[in-house]
């Protein structure tokens, strides 16, 4: 029995088996990393937090009658915005941190990819408006970015760059004189920017530069409005400081607006009764700020849960797959065994072994597993090493199994065989 | 020479019912003996005939050759054919992409002889059965009775201590018929030969025929 590549039928058949192999393999080892990349982020980035809420802080501007506008006017602003921040942060039982989605402008025309712009899908004018500055026309397009404080940094970014440097504690702190700030980009701008290139933005009423000082890791994501937000298309920006009072009202307005953002954070629940603390907090200062009417749990139980059921739907299809593979791959060997029984039939009758064509058989079937592993692996990439040990073993656990299976049926069916009968045929 | 005792043989069809193709089956051939098995379709003979070539293994029974019992296990079988057994089947069963010189050949490259003992036995035997001729030719180029010729020659190449032929004559004219008959006489002097038939004048020929009906010996004569 030889299994040379001028078998037509053995070829075709070995192209349909280690495609649908792959394709099993793939899938089963994604439906582990799509549960892991979860999973495994949580235990490694969201320490203890895991199995907190997350809740957000809102105010209450421009709703219920008061005018952000009104606001910005009054006496003090800023001043109460920067303290009510620094009470979050200091309070005692308040575990505060700052998310915030802040896109910026791309200054310029932009010949980017489309996936960086916000809501080109829905609307791709998004892209290169012309307006009108002091300095003449200017294209400007939006970008998907995301401001963090450096604990939010720290509780769920720290360690998980791809490449470059993470956020030092001085890229945190502006000053008027700063024209450029740090900033790491998603994965997929990888492609796009090298570390130390500089990115002209508007940043609220600021154009500045972003230089690159890194790429995250596919897999870097934060908990944001009750979900976990991929990163990979995203700007990432430290949530600045600004330690200096405004010399100019163009710089408070800037100030107040960035204040805003930054005190539009989430509180850790630790099970106080943050709605009375926040609001006592707010109140001293005159500012309007809330809990719970954004309140967003950063489902990790319900992003589990999707995980899971995504996990078990992509897992279901895998053992199918599965079984058809090992269904085809026993199907072609038993036909190829059944058009060459005849000949296998009379090298029996002259002595020779059926070990030595059951190995031939098993040795195909372990190249067909082989050749389909490198190649998900192949596929898989780099996050093949985001699985975990424990779902890579009952992965392969699997995978090995259903070889054995195959193997095994194959044994049954070759042993069961009438050969005696091939040799009787024309 | 072979003793069987007991030998069973059940075949399971689709609906998982049983058919005996061997029930029992208790037979003692003596060494140099020629025997012929006779009996209709379906009455169990090729399947006697492979479990005797260690093709086939029965569901129980034993089976002794030369007082030694036979383990039905795959490399043991290999074993014991290379050793003991020439096959010649119905229709030749030659392998068509191989000369008559590679098909004469094959068991010698199971029991691993050299080139030059390989050489020496085939053009030994091929003058014997006269188609030396025909050494470099393809099994399709030659008649029928020349590729029973080469059949005769690969089961005889080892120098067996059994044959077994299965239908050796049956897609023969009467001509060849004779001839290959007369092959058979020869060897069996040397050689335990049993032949499976459907024919009465080839099994006359034989010391002992064996009448298998319903995989069961209903007449075991000496003539």
């Amino acid at each position: 029995m030889s299994f040379a590549l001028k078998d037509k039928k053995l070829l075709v058949g070995s192209i349909a088996i280690i495609t649908l192999l792959t394709l099993v393999i793939t899938l089963i080892l994604n439906s582990f990393l799509i549960n892991d990349t979860i999973e495994e982020k949580s235990k490694k980035y969201y320490h203890t937090y895991v199995d907190n809420q997350y809740i957000k802080i809102s105010d209450t501007y421009d709703s219920k009658g008061s005018s952000f506008t009104e606001a910005l006017k009054k006496e003090g602003f800023l001043t109460r915005l920067k303290q009510f921040n620094h009470d979050l942060q200091t309070t005692d039982g308040l575990n505060f941190f700052e998310i915030t989605k802040q896109h910026v402008a791309y200054w310029g025309y932009y010949n980017g990819k489309n996936n960086f712009v916000v809501a080109y899908d829905m609307d791709p004018t998004m892209k290169n408006r012309l307006i009108k500055t002091p300095a003449g026309q200017v294209y400007i397009t939006p970008l998907y970015a995301i401001q963090v404080d450096s604990k939010a940094y720290n509780l769920f970014l720290k360690n998980i760059l791809a490449a470059g440097e993470d956020f030092s504690d001085d890229a945190y702190n502006y000053q008027p004189d700063k024209t450029t700030i740090p900033c790491i980009l998603g994965s997929n701008y990888s492609t796009v920017y090298e570390i130390g290139d500089l990115i002209q933005i508007e940043y609220l009423t600021k154009i500045i530069n972003l230089e690159v000082s890194g790429f995250f890791d596919k897999t870097a994501s934060i908990p944001i409005n009750g979900s976990i937000l991929y990163l990979d298309n995203y700007i990432i920006l430290p949530s600045l400081n600004c330690q200096y009072d405004p010399q100019d009202p163009e710089e408070e307005f800037f100030q107040k607006i960035l204040y805003d953002q930054k005190n539009s954070g989430y509180l850790i629940d630790e099970g106080l009764d943050y709605y009375a603390i926040v609001h006592s907090i707010a109140n001293t200062y005159d500012l309007k700020y809330t809990v719970g009417t954004n309140k967003k749990d950063v489902s990790m139980v319900n992003q589990g849960v999707t995980a899971l059921l995504t996990k078990k739907i992509v897992f279901i299809i895998s053992i199918f797959l599965l079984l058809l593979a090992i269904f085809t791959l026993i199907l072609v060997l038993m036909q190829k065994f059944h058009r060459e029984a005849k000949k296998i039939s009379i090298n029996l009758i002259c002595g020779a072994s059926l070990s030595i064509i059951k190995v031939k058989m098993y040795s195909y079937v372990i190249f067909c597993y082989l050749i389909s592993l490198i190649m998900a692996l192949l596929i898989i990439g780099r996050d093949f090493f985001y699985i975990s040990s424990e779902n890579m073993a009952m992965g392969f656990t699997i995978i090995f199994f259903s070889l054995i299976a195959a193997i095994f049926t194959l044994n049954l069916l070759v042993n069961n065989y009438h050969l005696g009968n091939a040799l009787r045929r024309r | 020479m072979i003793q069987l005792d007991k030998i069973t043989k059940i075949y399971h069809n689709f609906g998982g019912n049983k058919k005996y193709a061997l029930k029992e089956i208790d037979l003692f051939i003596k060494k140099g003996e020629l025997v012929a098995i006779i009996g209709p379709s379906g009455a169990g003979k090729s399947t006697l005939l492979n479990i005797l070539g260690g093709i086939d293994k029965p569901n129980s029974g034993h089976y002794y050759f030369d007082n030694t019992l036979i383990e039905f296990k795959a490399n043991k079988l290999a074993h014991f054919r290379r050793n003991n057994i020439g096959f010649i089947v119905q229709n030749h069963a030659l392998i068509e992409d191989m000369t008559v010189y590679d098909n004469i050949a094959l068991p010698l490259k199971y029991s691993l002889k050299s080139k030059a003992q390989l050489e020496n036995y085939v053009l030994e035997i091929a003058s014997y059965l006269n188609i030396k001729d025909q050494l470099s030719n393809y099994p399709t180029q030659l008649s029928g009775g020349e590729c029973q010729r080469v059949a005769i020659a690969r089961a005889i190449i080892n120098k067996p201590r059994l044959i077994l032929a299965d239908e050796p004559t049956g897609s023969l004219d009467s001509e060849n018929k004779r001839n290959v008959m007369n092959i058979f006489k020869d060897i069996h002097k040397s050689t335990t030969t049993i032949i499976v038939t459907h024919d009465y004048e080839i099994a006359d020929n034989c010391h002992r025929v064996i009448e298998l009906n319903n995989g069961g010996i209903i007449e075991n004569e000496k003539i």
